[in-house]
């Protein structure tokens, strides 16, 4: 049901930016382009990336730039929306913003970790919004990582990070980057609580189903790469999931070979993510987003009076970004267009 | 105000800057600028001579001196020493940079040892604190902490990790290798004492690292079981903490031994930042400097006295105003009685008085008030401005507005007795004067002779502005000058007695005469040009002149009628204020119950001060600004702000 006077008007503008998504057409035509500058010239000229591309000239943007012009203008509609709502709701969009500092952050440690100048870091960094919580321009000026970690300490980041930054040289970014994402979830779950009921279970869906793809593609790679004990596995997953619990988790972890593990897999409703196993890793990552994208088209569709169709805009135009950028790469190396459509999402 | 300049020799530049920033009398100009309109006049005497000829080679003067040093160790003694300073008086100011330094590096040398003493203490004590927290998860344990060292098979430790986390063990415990007690936890973080065996060490660390866990670090190097080791880091605390006190002690017995030096030095460092301020007026040559300022009437025999530590090695020039090039303009010393002071503020929101304009802040603080209680007056609402701006003035510190409000409060108090209103009710005093709403065609007809009053007494102000700049054209024949007020008044007089048909001159008569006027203001240019035998008699094309001046004559009927009709508005707000009030008393009326009445009347109150208030105080200034200002005051001068200390 929801409540219309909360929704009503943000549902409506997001219609009016769903329109704006590509069609399978438009797809299509990018994939059945020559080369790099043709697709970026089809994207400029023929769909509604116009307005987001029309002041750059296309010899000027390479890959990496497109995506950053592209995500810049996704955090600039993320931070639109955001207007919509007030009180815990409009809390609600900054909490949900951390998930982009984070990426942001990372990329941060890890440049000041290898020694990268700042121009390159500059181009890096892709979600400076109204909605961010650090000083960038510290960040990007620190020496190192050290300094990083001073500059971060007025910040809700310092607390769980402060103590593992001074072993950086030891171990490397791999703690750090988990720790935030450990922020990350944990703001998530933390602030869910202060929603309505309908729009909590929503969320706790959607991260919760997010949450199960990311912990079977963990516990995948732990297995098959990384020499790694199954209570290490374990302890690097993420707890709230929709369909897995930590039972679940546990015989995952445990199971003795990979044969176990996708037998186990079969029986859940992700069964035709990850197959049998025998999947390119990319094909899982691909058939993950096809996932995700399925199930926030079904919720675009029903249209109800709460949460559900933002967070499905959000996604969606997110899906669309990775899509693109796939596209635009699979051009400026040569790949040949049904290789391409092996890498996008299918479901239209 | 006097135009001075000051030369000397390039050595003695840094003292003078000094004394100049320590008279505080002088408002610098750049010297270079000066020298560009050959305004730098010197004597030609012998004692200039050398000056004079190193002029060619003159450049603006650019600092040299890095008192970076300086500054650096004036903020480390900041941060050991925050208080303020005592005063300090100018005579034992240190005016020499390397002596200043020296001092400073004695002064510092003193507090660098305490200084180093405290930090280390400080350090020690946060130690021990984390120590003892750390222990006190431990303290149940009998063991001492040697024989939990001298383990040949397990090892302890304590580990603090994310609430959620903590679950993570929970949930797998049986398949992790150790034994693990959480007593302590909070709203974020859990405290976990770990019991494993050595040969599993590897893998606890993996493990509890993918916790995101933190290693607590124990006081190992102490003896007896954890009680014991808590209570002697109990007693090393007391004694880090009398340490701490001692060298605080010892911080601050030096700093009363020399604060006097302190208050000296820092304030001698002010006096060296602005004399650098200073000298970036300055031109020089390669031997002599040039210094340019004004310095007001009042403040040259301080001025002097300051310079007379030169004696002769320096020239002092002077110049009054009217000898120094037309272009440039001297600046305006303010000051008002502090009756009208807070009024300052309003009008320098539309211009700084220039030198030779009367400062309008009497004028203005006087009428504005007058026309504020007219269209403001109640007794109840009249205090509570009175009060509001007494509370600003002296809680907030917030000078101007407060004094503002509070002086409007009284004006609005007076007129609240004449129209005998309080808070809007009109049945708890008699009036002293006139009911507003009783009386409406008296206020309006008021309002309007008001307004010609406030524009006759503009015009005046217009007349003596005009004989203090010596503008004959727009001051004799402006609409603003002598013939202008001549109309003006005629205007009046021929309306009045039009309306009450008083007999007087003949219209044909009238009208000549204003033809006559409106005549001279078009002609007002060559006619002034010609009593002052100046040559040529237009300073423009003739024929824009008259095009200019024939609109000129529309434009000054116009606005003479509407200016004055403009100020009908006060009768109008004073009506506008009743009003309001009628139609909540109305509701008040309506309401029919106590309480409810009651609400409606406080409410009624509240939103006429705010509201109305408001808009009175826009309206009144809009008459000031537009009606009066507009006649006699250009407003474009700049503050007289004399070089010298911070007040």
């Amino acid at each position: 049901m929801g409540s219309i006077a909360k929704y009503a008007a943000v549902n409506t503008k997001i219609k009016a930016l769903e329109g704006k998504f590509l069609s399978s057409d438009q797809y299509n035509k990018i994939i059945e382009t020559k080369d790099y500058s043709e697709a970026v010239n089809y994207l400029k000229e023929e769909t509604p990336y116009y307005d987001v591309l029309k002041e750059y000239d296309i010899e000027d943007i390479h890959r990496i730039q497109l995506e950053h012009i592209l995500k810049e203008n996704y955090i600039k509609n993320f931070y639109k929306l955001s207007h919509y709502f007030s009180g815990n709701y409009k809390k609600l969009f900054s909490i949900l913003f951390i998930r982009f500092e984070v990426e942001d952050l990372k990329n941060i440690f890890r440049a000041k970790y290898l020694g990268k100048s700042k121009e390159e870091l500059e181009s890096l960094i892709t979600y400076r919004s109204p909605l961010s919580n650090v000083d960038y321009d510290k960040l990007i000026e620190a020496k190192d990582v050290y300094e990083v970690g001073e500059y971060l300490k007025d910040t809700k980041y310092y607390k769980y990070l402060g103590h593992i930054i001074e072993g950086i040289k030891e171990e490397g970014l791999f703690r750090i980057e988990t720790a935030l994402d450990f922020i990350h979830f944990n703001s998530i779950k933390k602030f869910i609580n202060n929603l309505n009921n309908e729009d909590k279970e929503l969320m706790n869906k959607f991260l919760g189903v997010y949450n199960d793809l990311l912990n079977i593609q963990w516990i995948f790679r732990g297995k098959k790469y990384y020499t790694m004990s199954p209570e290490e596995l374990l302890n690097y997953t993420v707890y709230n999931g929709y369909k897995l619990n930590i039972n679940s988790l546990k015989e995952l972890c445990y199971s003795k070979d990979m044969e176990e593990f996708s037998k186990l897999v079969s029986k859940t409703s992700y069964s035709e993510v990850f197959e049998d196993g025998k999947k390119d890793e990319y094909l899982i990552q691909r058939d993950i987003h096809n996932y995700l994208k399925k199930m926030y088209l079904q919720y675009q569709k029903k249209n109800e009076n709460n949460i559900s169709v933002a967070i499905a805009y959000l996604e969606l135009a997110l899906l669309e970004i990775t899509d693109i950028v796939s596209i635009i790469e699979s051009k400026r190396y040569s790949i040949s267009s049904e290789e391409t459509l092996k890498y996008v999402t299918t479901i239209n | 105000m006097t135009m001075v300049n000051v030369v000397g020799s390039m050595d003695i530049l840094e003292d003078v800057a000094e004394y100049v920033v320590l008279s505080n009398s002088l408002h610098p100009v750049n010297a270079i600028d000066e020298i560009g309109r050959s305004d730098f006049n010197l004597s030609v005497t012998e004692n200039n001579l050398d000056a004079l000829i190193d002029f060619n080679h003159v450049r603006p003067y650019v600092n040299k001196t890095d008192y970076s040093q300086i500054k650096m160790k004036i903020k480390k003694l900041d941060e050991i020493i925050e208080k303020d300073d005592e005063k300090v008086r100018d005579d034992e100011l240190i005016l020499d940079s390397s002596k200043l330094e020296e001092k400073l590096d004695f002064i510092i040398k003193k507090f660098e040892k305490a200084n180093k003493d405290l930090s280390f203490y400080r350090t020690k004590k946060e130690k021990l604190e984390e120590y003892k927290e750390n222990i006190s998860y431990i303290k149940d344990i009998d063991l001492t902490i040697e024989d939990l060292k001298n383990l040949k098979n397990f090892y302890i430790r304590v580990f603090r990790l994310p609430k959620s986390n903590y679950l993570k063990i929970k949930s797998n415990y049986e398949n992790i290798p150790a034994i693990i007690i959480s007593d302590y936890k909070d709203r974020e973080f859990q405290v976990a004492v770990v019991f494993a065996p050595k040969i599993m060490e590897g893998e606890i660390e993996k493990l509890f690292k993918s916790l995101n866990a933190k290693k607590l670090i124990l006081p190992i190097d102490y003896t007896g079981t954890p009680k014991d080791i808590s209570e002697g880091i109990d007693n090393e605390l007391i004694n880090v903490n009398a340490d701490i006190k001692d060298s605080e002690k010892a911080l601050e017995d030096i700093y009363t031994q020399y604060k006097r030096d302190i208050a000296i030095i820092r304030r001698s460092f002010q006096l060296k930042q602005k004399s650098l301020h200073l000298k970036e007026y300055v031109a020089h040559t390669r031997e002599f400097f040039y210094l340019c300022g004004w310095v007001a009437e009042s403040m040259m025999d301080r001025f002097k006295e300051k310079m007379s530590y030169f004696d002769s090695k320096i020239v002092i020039i002077e110049r009054s105003p009217d000898r120094v090039h037309d272009d440039i303009e001297p600046p305006t010393k303010l000051k008002n009685n502090p009756a009208v002071k807070p009024f300052e503020s309003m009008v320098y929101m539309y211009g700084v008085p220039s030198y030779t304009e009367t400062d309008p802040t009497c004028f203005f603080a006087i009428s504005y008030m007058i026309m504020f209680g007219l269209m403001f007056g109640d007794v109840g609402q009249g205090l509570v401005f009175l009060l509001a701006g007494l509370y600003l003035k002296y809680k907030k510190n917030n000078y101007n507005f407060g004094g503002i409000l509070a002086r409007l409060g009284i004006s609005s108090t007076i007129f609240g007795f004449l129209y005998g209103s309080v808070f809007g009710f009109e049945d708890v005093i008699d009036p002293l004067l006139i009911r507003p709403m009783e009386n409406i065609k008296e206020m309006l007809i008021f309002a309007i002779i008001l307004g010609c009053g406030f524009l006759i007494i503009g015009f005046i102000y217009s007349l003596i502005n005009n004989a203090k700049k010596g503008d004959l054209e727009n001051g004799l024949f402006g609409k603003n000058g002598l013939v202008g007020l001549v109309f003006y008044i005629s205007l009046l007089v021929f309306a009045y007695t039009k309306i009450n048909n008083v007999k007087s001159l003949n219209t044909n008569t009238w009208v000549i005469l204003f033809v006559v006027l409106l005549a001279l203001m078009v002609f007002k240019q060559p006619i002034a040009n010609i009593i002052l035998k100046k040559r040529p008699l237009y300073n423009e094309d003739k024929s824009d002149y008259y095009i200019e001046g024939g609109f000129g004559v529309i434009e000054t009927l116009l606005s003479m009628f509407s200016n004055t009709i403009s100020f009908i508005r006060v009768g109008a707000f004073a009506l506008n204020h009743v009003g309001l009030f009628i139609a909540f008393a109305s509701m008040a009326q309506m309401i029919n119950n106590g309480f409810g009445s009651a609400f409606m009347y406080v409410l009624g109150n509240i939103i006429i001060i705010g509201l109305e208030g408001l808009i009175v105080f826009i309206q009144g200034l809009r008459l000031e600004y537009y009606e009066l200002f507009s006649k006699y005051y250009e407003g474009s001068g700049f503050e007289f702000n004399p070089i010298g200390f911070e007040k």
